[in-house]
């Protein structure tokens, strides 16, 4: 009657009777890894020998570095803390692969006052040919999760890469959770405002981030959702809610028609306070109709505290998302049990 | 009820392997690039740094402390490190991160990867939200499955018993592995393990009579990745597996005491001694996603996905009335689970071409079909002959096609115009003796325009119009269902007047401006102002009941403005405002109707700078301010309910003190005020607080106000 065994309630991966798996696995990895990356250091930096011909970063990247060094306007050697700068990967392009060679930018042509630009400046120049700017990178980042990048709505309301990414610096914000919202409500100013309100998920405490639910490089779900749905994509965190059960509230095909995911004055993110949230789709058969009030009583009448105050309807519909109660009893129907 | 205190420590094995870590990331043995000047291997080796402190705050914190680790008032540790080294020979890297290792909200993760060829990683992430309530309660058991009062009247006297502060904590474990076979195949595998446990709010009641009751968190969510991702010139394909996992230790609820309605019912009722919790569950899906660059100009996308979902949790024991049992018995479906099934099969295709240098279009189309395979049986007893269900579960599926098409044009003079359209038809099986207004199909069709102009190389904009109509087919009758003649009973039961907010009839008008300006280099501007208007059109009776309109505004403007060189200062603010209004009554001397407005008004201010050399400050401010209305009118004109102000504001500063290029002292303060005149539990004016049946009641601080002090030493190397 109590606590029930997981011996053989689902088939799948699970690991039965295991409940505390999340620790065995972070300690004993943590240890593994450690000890790991303790002994193959030694070894590492034994070949950290490598040099770099006619360049600081890349083979013959002093055609760039030796003007942009960090006292020039445009300092570019940080990229050497990033993946980009990472020599060794042979898949990566180089100055010139992002820039293009850019000829009359290293060579100034005589009679030109000002040195012309490079081929792809990027920065605030990528706005005179965002879609240009952008094949730069998608003809590497088309594979996997950029997939649905053309097509998406970034990509159609012509969001440049660069006005998300940072590529010189090792600190990409939009890369960070803590610091990933900020370059975010660049745009979104209605989510900033939202995720302020005294009903939030823990954005603003860096602990959750836009990209946990939006996938911003595109996806095949609404509104750039990370899963195909947002249901699905509200599951891959609250899979309590996603039964199916015995008898379910119908508009959970879709959380965002009672939740505002981004902020709310209401707790638990509800749109509305109920009981009004309720009286949107509930027919006033009975009490349903109620008045708000603050009429003595816990009851479900009109204009009492019972439909008013506390958690209003859900007092008593306490299981709104859904039960599994198979009791044979008329009043089951109603989430109560 | 866990009563602990929730601080995160390290335990030996941890703390060992975190210790181990920080000796492979040491300076020594670093191999230096002989060739380069010390000063340009600063900016081009990876950096690590390591930050160590105390924090401390004034008090206990409702609201302040209900996410970031800073719920208690004390001393705690502030410790965070980042830890990089990348042998450049091989491109590999080693990294490992930890962050909030002194509060309840600890972050660690390790990675070792081979760029181009391997990764893997382990991750650890704690989050642990704290309720901004306070209780008081005699309720007996809390934290556990089993619940008691220890008294059983009609009324308890009001509670004076605290509860510990409720509290849920996420464990979030993860691990991944990818494996690049070559330059186009990649394999990746996830897996992650979220535990989460504590407890949090819940009730029973019947229309007289609420009850407090705790729900028990104890539960696992898993969830499986595996993907092989092919990544070739014109072609890119993605296909794997992806299974998620709930599982709940508690299904059920049981409560011994309390009121006697809920304790004690008489057949035909059934008592409210057993509450079913959420029931473990389960889903598999396969998808492949793929994309074929057909020219260099046109490119097609595609997303296939079938997901078998299933729920087989065994059902709770449900208890027997006072006097007989019912017919039919306690469980009348004779099932011991659901043999809940959900089959969705997804398939998502896409089309973008850019046919001429200024001409893009694109179009997409996606269908997906839920369809609830649930057992249907009859679970409950109906005797009626006028009853508002069949007895039967009933499975809801859902089809939803949507389209879009979508063109852009480059104009002259720096003008672009898009337009657009979007269409979403919903099917939706209605079986069922309903009592909620439904329909079987809802279709919204959307018309978009949108212009936007680089004004100037420092100004750009856009404005866009969107036009929305939802309708669909006719609404079903509410009929009830009559166990005499086994037939639902002809015409219309109930008022049959409402139209359903996710399924009504709405024409939506939304117009949408963005600015953004520079007028000198170093300030810049931005505008951004949204209206959106939703009419629900007529109603179903002259009633009109449920939601007439709907309207939205926004206004924000943000400026940056860099000083000079050493200080940089940015603000913005926000105006929001929502509003709908909603009527709701069964007749016309009961019709009332409601005004439901927010208004949001939000400021934040930021500063950066250098005092001196070795000194640089920054502060922030931001201040939030709340209004919620409820304006009722007409039979409830006499009945009306006091509005909700919630006001935060939050002042942060910081100094970092340099000690030399590499390290650093850095203060803290923050101070944050919270006030509210929130009456949801603490009542207002002559209303008194809300006090459950059984006495307990909730409390929630009026006037928060918190002070944060902190000293961390950074410090950097490579």
């Amino acid at each position: 009657m109590n606590a029930k065994s997981h011996q053989a309630a689902q088939p799948g991966f699970s690991i039965p009777g295991n409940r505390s798996i999340t620790n065995v696995i972070i300690y004993a990895l943590w240890f593994i890894a450690a000890a790991f990356l303790t002994t193959t250091h030694a070894s590492h930096a034994a070949e950290n020998k490598a040099q770099v011909k006619n360049g600081i970063i890349f083979d013959q990247d002093a055609k760039c570095t030796k003007c942009h060094d960090e006292n020039e306007s445009n300092p570019v050697l940080s990229i050497g803390k990033t993946r980009h700068g990472t020599r060794a990967d042979g898949r990566l392009p180089s100055c010139v692969g992002c820039h293009g060679d850019s000829d009359t930018h290293v060579n100034k042509p005589e009679g030109k006052k000002e040195r012309p630009k490079p081929t792809f400046p990027f920065g605030k120049q990528t706005l005179n040919d965002i879609t240009a700017h952008n094949e730069v990178c998608a003809s590497c980042h088309k594979g996997g999760k950029f997939i649905h990048w053309q097509g998406s709505a970034h990509s159609a309301r012509d969001v440049a890469c660069t006005s998300c990414h940072q590529l010189h610096t090792a600190h990409d914000k939009v890369k960070d959770k803590r610091t990933q919202p900020e370059v975010c409500f660049t745009c979104h100013k209605e989510q900033r405002s939202l995720v302020n309100k005294q009903s939030h998920h823990p954005i603003v405490e860096g602990k959750v981030a836009c990209s946990d639910c939006h996938a911003s490089h595109g996806s095949a779900g609404p509104k750039l959702m990370q899963r195909d749905t947002i249901a699905d994509t509200c599951f891959t965190c609250h899979m309590e809610k996603r039964g199916p059960f015995v008898r379910k509230h119908e508009p959970a095909e879709d959380c965002t028609i009672c939740h505002n995911p981004h902020g709310s004055s209401v707790d638990n993110l509800l749109k509305t306070r109920p009981p009004y949230l309720c009286q949107q789709c509930h027919e006033p058969q009975t009490h349903q109709g109620g008045i708000s009030g603050f009429n003595s009583g816990t009851g479900a009448g009109t204009r009492t505290k019972g439909i008013t105050m506390g958690r209003s309807c859900l007092n008593c519909h306490t299981n709104i998302h859904g039960t599994n109660n198979p009791a044979n009893v008329g009043n089951e129907r109603t989430f109560r049990r | 009820m866990n009563t602990q205190t929730r601080k995160a420590t390290l335990p030996l094995p941890l703390k060992a392997s975190v210790a181990a870590t920080l000796i492979a990331f040491s300076t020594a043995g670093q191999a230096a690039d002989e060739d380069l000047d010390p000063e340009v291997l600063r900016l081009i080796r990876p950096e690590s740094t390591v930050s160590l402190g105390l924090g401390s705050v004034s008090g206990d914190s409702q609201r302040y402390g209900m996410y970031n680790g800073q719920h208690d008032s004390g001393i705690f540790g502030i410790g965070e490190f980042s830890l990089v080294r990348r042998d450049d020979a091989t491109g590999t890297w080693l990294r490992a991160q930890g962050r909030n290792l002194g509060i309840p909200q600890a972050e660690l993760r390790v990675e070792h990867e081979r760029q181009g060829h391997w990764q893997y990683f382990v991750e650890y992430d704690q989050s642990t939200r704290y309720s901004p309530y306070t209780f008081y309660s005699n309720l007996q058991g809390v934290g556990s499955n089993s619940l008691s009062y220890a008294n059983t009247n009609t009324a308890q006297p009001r509670s004076t018993a605290k509860l510990p502060d409720m509290s849920v904590e996420r464990q979030n474990a993860r691990l991944g592995f990818n494996y690049q076979f070559s330059r186009d195949l990649e394999f990746r595998v996830n897996f992650q393990n979220t535990e989460k446990k504590g407890e949090r709010q819940f009730g029973r009641g019947t229309p007289s009579v609420q009850e407090f009751l705790v729900e028990p968190i104890d539960w696992v969510t898993r969830q499986l990745d595996v993907v092989l991702n092919y990544t070739g010139n014109k072609f890119q394909l993605s296909g794997g597996y992806y299974g998620s996992l709930f599982q709940n230790a508690n299904n059920q609820l049981n409560i011994d005491g309390g009121n006697t309605a809920l304790r004690t019912a008489a057949s035909p009722n059934l008592p409210f001694t057993v509450m079913s919790l959420a029931p473990d569950n389960i889903a598999h899906q396969f998808h492949l996603t793929g994309a074929y660059q057909f020219t260099d100009k046109t490119r097609g996308t595609f997303k296939v996905a079938r997901t078998l979902a299933s729920q087989r949790d065994s059902f709770v024991s449900v208890p027997a009335p006072t006097g007989a049992i019912p017919t039919g018995g306690l469980n009348m479906s004779g099932r011991g689970e659901l043999g809940g099934r959900l089959d969705t099969t997804l398939v998502n295709l896409g089309l973008t071409s850019r046919p001429m240098k200024n001409l893009s279009m694109l179009a997409n189309v996606r269908y997906e079909d839920r369809n609830d395979n649930t057992a249907v049986a009859r679970y409950i007893n109906v005797t009626s002959a006028a009853s508002s269900t069949d007895g039967y579960n009933e499975p809801r599926s859902l089809s939803t096609l949507n389209g879009k098409f979508e063109t852009s044009y480059q104009l002259p003079a720096g003008y672009r115009v898009t337009g657009g359209i979007d269409y979403e038809e919903k099917e939706r099986s209605i079986s069922g003796v309903r009592v909620v207004g439904y329909r079987a199909r809802t279709q919204e069709i959307s018309e978009r325009i949108e212009l936007k102009k680089s004004l100037a190389e420092d100004l750009n904009g856009s404005l866009a119009y969107i036009h929305s109509d939802r309708s669909g087919s006719a609404y079903g009758i509410l009929q009830t269902y009559n166990a005499t003649t086994g037939n639902v009973n002809p015409g219309a039961s109930y008022s049959n007047g409402m139209q359903p907010i996710y399924i009504a009839d709405r024409i939506r008008n939304k117009v949408r401006l963005f600015t953004d300006w520079t007028p000198l280099e170093p300030l810049n501007l931005q505008l951004a102002a949204e209206s959106a208007e939703d009419n629900y059109g007529a109603g179903r009776n002259s009633l009109d009941i449920g939601v007439r309109r709907g309207s939205a505004q926004l206004v924000s403007l943000d400026a940056t403005w860099a000083i000079n060189d050493k200080w940089r200062v940015n603000g913005w603010l926000s105006r929001n405002v929502t509003r709908m209004d909603q009527a709701d009554g069964s007749s016309a001397a009961t019709l009332w109707d409601a005004s439901l407005i927010n208004r949001t008004d939000t400021i934040g201010i930021g500063l950066r700078g250098k005092l001196t050399g070795t000194i640089d400050v920054g502060a922030d401010a931001m201040l939030g301010r709340d209004k919620s209305e409820y304006k009722q009118a007409g039979a409830a004109a006499n009945s009306q309910i006091p509005d909700i102000r919630y006001d935060q504001t939050t002042i942060k500063f910081f100094g970092r003190y340099a000690l030399d290029k590499d390290s650093n002292l850095r203060l803290d303060l923050v101070f944050d005020h919270r006030k509210t005149n929130d009456w949801t539990w603490n009542g207002a004016g002559s209303s008194g607080a809300y006090v459950y049946t059984d006495g307990s009641w909730v409390y929630q601080d009026p006037n928060q106000k918190i002070h944060f002090i902190g000293l961390t030493y950074n410090f950097a190397f490579r």
